[in-house]
């Protein structure tokens, strides 16, 4: 064998080794780059992406009470590869996460790879069990979130907040306010580290902080609510009703201080079941207001000069219009006719002829754009979802009997807060205010109701205080609505639904005003369908009413408006009124 | 005081000088990120520690560069005793950690024996193989097989031994157990006999024994027979955070850094690698300055491999060359094999790279050798003037005069 100089050839290894070397650098850096960046982004073990949650906002009521809040719950998985195996562990987990040792411990030794439980931690038992986490380096235990929505009023404000399924927003504000509530989830780079733990980097342009949902806060106050609700509840189950609604209204500002409706949606009611709970009649139903409607008849006709309210009409129980219709009053006590009424008398009673012929005596374009001032016939523009807009045909053939109609609230409805709405100008010195439920979202506050006068002062005035006698007045349909020491206002409503009078049923009404000067609040029931035997507005709104009127006093601390004294018993048996 | 400085060869050692500062400024590049997520500030302290031995280093280096080489040829076996003395007291008094047995507790800081053994293996073989002579093959027949075993096992027995002996130290490393540590010591070693002469034959031999005692090593330890069947299989999912972690890591790091780098400080693969500013530290390197910071620490320390066998080629002596041409195979080998583990050529192993990755024993080991690396390199020149006839003027004249 020929001698090698081996220091030579060592030379030449070493130049070889260090050759290679740095070509397989180049391969790997530049030649095969696309290639190994393509594979540890597939493995998401390079950079990956995660989403941080937003936290979906809240909504409050006026007075601060928690409407709908985030009750986000988590679920544990466990992967035993990365856990210890030792009892301690198990056992402070399993205390932790409220879970049994043994399903631990039995899944373990059977080898099992990984375990999830379906049932869903608080967020107090998510802290602890990221204590045991980190105090026993158990880095496959994992938790994930899943939103969720705490409704504190339940169904007593289900109607307004509206729920949620499956972290999908279906009803209420909770989806038409969707966009503010939901906020912008956050977006951040980063890398993840050998037990899958993720390490966020900070660099510019990757990351986008997360946007938390806006707050929203309601005029509602939650107190009223739930007084509302109940006596709703009450008031439907009792009259075997379709359904009720209750609005109460600050005609001050336009607030919606209440707004309750039953049947309303309930926490586990079954999907058909919540389907027609989740019907708000408040913005949703139109109804023929009834004779309440006559009090806004007769403010409009006072205010146009058509009718002195000292000035006597003869009502005889019908009347006759163009000698092909007839207007008639509702049969009481064996007669129709009221004889001759003043406009208190009127409305205390509930006239209907009184009532057509204010409204006659206004004449047809005053009297549609008299409806159209008060706001009836569009969209109120609560800002909830599936609102609709009164009815009222202007194509109608027969005009003078549809005006005549209208006089006494029928061929004309619309919804319930819309009618509140109208109701509340009476109370506002003929100023109507478009009503509001949204307060402020984030800091956002709402812009205030707008205002439309549209009655003088004086006519306001005089129909509040002809209104005063329904109640204060023995002769008054709603006459055992009282509550001593103030002077409440009102009118009784029973309108029978369109179809006759088998089928279609009534929807009984009655819309108070507590108290009658400076009032506080407006406040409009009304009860769908009542088959309880009683459907006049008096007997099955009523109490509703009184409820109300006596929560608003007490939550809004009204000063009584007049010496408590002692109270003639009123009669049993309010008389019935049309 | 440029006298005092003055250096046989000042190339090797500001080549040496160089990779170290760059060394420093790496660890503290790779190590800032965790140091900052452990709450210990944005001064890593393997920093700190790096910086004070590499002043140790230094010291010690230039130190040992100035004892003649003549007297590092004696102090090569009593050298190569001690470091064979403190293995075994690592076995008796050593510091566990995770699992390894590797330091010896010097209070302030840790004490690593094995990384003093690879020099203590070179300067033991080199001294070996420089009074070495040629094996004289026997014509003869032996008559008798006790003859034989006169004239040529016992011989053989007896040049094996400093093999044995240095399996020995191999077998002590492995079984610390430091696999890296023990298969560099056991390729320089290797490097080692065929450099000192070993003969073809034999070296077939040596190689079929290594060969056999890499396979029954790697089966002791099952996974590392995972690690390396498991290599090619890195980025699956069942490997990729397990036995595939740190390569595809350190892979994918430099993937993205390709020509230029991401820029400094905002590589991620430190923020995630347990071995960031050690055996992986090249995966930083490449990240945050691309090829081109990956060739420039390869190219310094190829540079320093060249320069140490260039400068064996010239030492004029037998011992000052072997020990030149060992350092040069213990630099190269742990070198590439460091950069082709982190850049997922080969399985990993723990090998960190020279004077790069943080550990202070190691830098102090290194500093040693490059300050032998100095006795052994005489100038060409110096040699040259040595020899010169007629420059010893006073003897010669006094010879002259004597014989008058």
């Amino acid at each position: 064998m020929p001698r090698v100089d081996r220091g030579q050839v060592a030379l030449w290894l070493a130049g070889l080794g260090f050759g290679v070397t740095a070509l397989s650098q180049a391969n790997v850096q530049l030649f095969s780059s696309a290639k190994t960046l393509e594979a540890a982004e597939q493995s998401k073990r390079y950079e990956v992406g995660r989403t941080d949650f937003a936290a979906r906002g809240n909504i409050y009521s006026a007075d601060g009470q928690l409407l709908a809040q985030n009750a986000d719950t988590f679920e544990l998985g466990i992967q035993f590869a990365k856990v210890p195996h030792s009892p301690g562990f198990f056992s402070a987990l399993a205390a932790a996460a409220g879970i049994s040792v043994s399903e631990l411990q039995s899944a373990a030794d059977a080898g099992r790879k990984s375990l999830s439980f379906r049932r869903e931690l608080s967020i107090e038992s998510a802290r602890q069990v990221e204590a045991v986490k980190a105090s026993w380096r158990a880095d496959g235990v994992s938790l994930h979130r899943t939103q969720k929505r705490d409704y504190a009023l339940g169904a007593a404000a289900a109607g307004i907040v509206g729920r949620m399924v499956e972290g999908r927003a279906v009803t209420g504000l909770e989806l038409s306010q969707n966009q503010n509530l939901a906020g912008e989830n956050g977006f951040q780079k980063g890398l993840v580290d050998r037990t899958g733990a993720f390490l966020p980097m900070r660099m510019a342009g990757e990351s986008k902080p997360r946007r938390n949902g806006e707050t929203i806060r309601l005029t509602i106050h939650s107190a009223l609510q739930e007084s509302a609700s109940q006596s709703v509840r009450a008031a439907v189950e009792r009259n075997k009703a379709d359904s009720g609604v209750a609005v109460v209204l600050d005609p001050k500002t336009g607030n919606i201080l209440a707004m309750a409706q039953w049947p309303a949606y309930e926490e586990g009611m079954k999907a058909e079941v919540a389907r027609q709970a989740d019907f708000n009649p408040a913005i949703m139903g139109t109804y023929e207001p009834g004779s309440t409607f006559k009090i806004l008849t007769l403010a409009e006709a006072i205010d146009h000069g058509k009718c002195n309210p000292g000035q006597h009409l003869y009502c005889g129980g019908t009347l006759q219009i163009n000698s092909a219709w007839r207007i008639r009053c509702d049969e009481h006590h064996g007669t129709r006719a009221h004889g001759s009424v003043d406009a208190e008398v009127a409305i205390a009673k509930s006239c209907n002829v009184s009532a057509a012929t204010w409204a006659l005596r206004i004449g047809y374009p005053e009297m549609v754009k008299f409806l159209e001032q008060l706001g009836l016939l569009e969209k109120t523009g609560l800002g909830l979802p599936g609102e609709r807009a009164g009815l009222f045909n202007r194509n109608e053939y027969a005009k003078p009997l549809q005006i005549a109609n209208v006089g006494f609230g029928q061929a004309i409805s619309c919804t319930p807060v819309a009618l509140a709405s109208a109701f509340a100008t009476l109370a506002n010195d003929g100023v109507r205010l478009s009503p509001r439920l949204i307060d402020s979202v984030g800091r956002q506050i709402q812009p205030p109701a707008t205002a439309t006068t549209i009655l003088k002062p004086e006519s306001a005035h005089t129909v509040m205080k002809l209104m005063e006698a329904v109640i204060q007045s023995d002769a008054g349909t709603g006459k055992g609505l009282r509550v001593p020491g103030y002077r409440l206002a009102g009118k009784t409503g029973t309108a029978q639904k369109i179809g006759g009078e088998k089928s279609g049923g009534h929807v009984s009404s009655f819309v108070g005003y507590v108290p009658s000067t400076n009032t506080e609040a407006v406040i409009l029931v009304m009860i769908d369908n009542p088959k309880g035997g009683q459907f006049y507005g008096s007997q099955v709104a009523g109490p509703v009413f009184l409820d109300l009127a006596k929560t608003v006093i007490r939550v809004r601390n009204i000063a009584p408006t007049e010496p408590i004294r002692a109270e003639s018993k009123p009669r049993a048996q309010p008389s019935p009124s049309r | 005081m440029t006298k005092r400085l003055s250096l046989p060869d000042p190339i090797l050692f500001f080549l040496a000088l160089a990779t170290t500062i760059v060394g420093l400024f790496l660890i503290f590049d790779a190590g800032y990120a965790r140091s900052i997520a452990s709450g210990d500030g944005p001064i890593p302290r393997e920093f700190k520690m790096q910086v004070l031995f590499a002043v140790a280093s230094l010291g010690i280096g230039l130190l040992c560069a100035r004892i003649p080489i003549d007297l590092w040829k004696r102090l090569a076996v009593p050298g190569f005793g001690l470091c064979v003395a403190l293995l075994l007291a690592v076995k008796v008094i050593g510091v566990e950690m995770n699992g390894a047995k590797r330091w010896l507790d010097l209070g302030p800081f840790n004490l690593q024996p094995s990384e003093f053994a690879k020099f203590g293996v070179i300067a033991y073989l080199a001294f070996v193989f420089c009074q070495r002579k040629p094996w004289v093959e026997r014509t003869k027949r032996f008559k008798h097989w006790a003859q034989w075993l006169d004239a040529v096992a016992v011989p053989k027995v007896v040049r094996a031994w400093p093999a044995l002996l240095v399996l020995f130290v191999v077998v002590m490393i492995e079984f610390e157990p430091d696999l890296g540590t023990a298969a560099v010591v056991a390729a320089v070693a290797y490097a080692m006999f065929w450099l000192g002469g070993v003969s073809w034959k034999s070296m077939l031999a040596i190689t079929v024994i290594g060969l056999s005692g890499v396979a029954a090593l790697t089966i002791k330890e099952p996974y590392r027979v995972d690690r390396i069947l498991n290599h090619s299989q890195r980025w699956q999912p069942d490997h990729v955070d397990d036995v595939g972690y740190q390569t595809t890591q350190s892979e994918a790091a430099m993937a993205s850094g390709r020509l230029l780098g991401v820029g400094i400080g905002s590589g991620r693969a430190k923020h995630i690698m347990p071995a960031a500013t050690t055996d992986f530290i090249m995966a930083t390197v490449g990240e945050e300055f691309g090829l081109l910071g990956s060739l420039t620490v390869i190219g310094l320390l190829a540079a320093l491999t060249l320069r140490l066998i260039i400068l064996a080629r010239r030492s004029p002596s037998r011992f000052g060359q072997l020990i030149l041409l060992g350092t040069a195979a213990w630099f190269g080998i742990q070198s590439c094999t460091n950069i082709l583990m982190a850049n997922g050529t080969v399985p990993p192993i723990g090998i960190p790279i020279p004077f790069i990755s943080s550990g202070g024993s190691s830098l102090i080991a290194l500093w040693i050798a490059l300050g032998v690396c100095q006795a052994a390199a005489v100038p060409k020149l110096k040699m040259e003037e040595a020899h010169e006839t007629g420059r010893d003027r006073w003897g010669d004249r006094r010879s002259r005069l004597s014989r008058a």
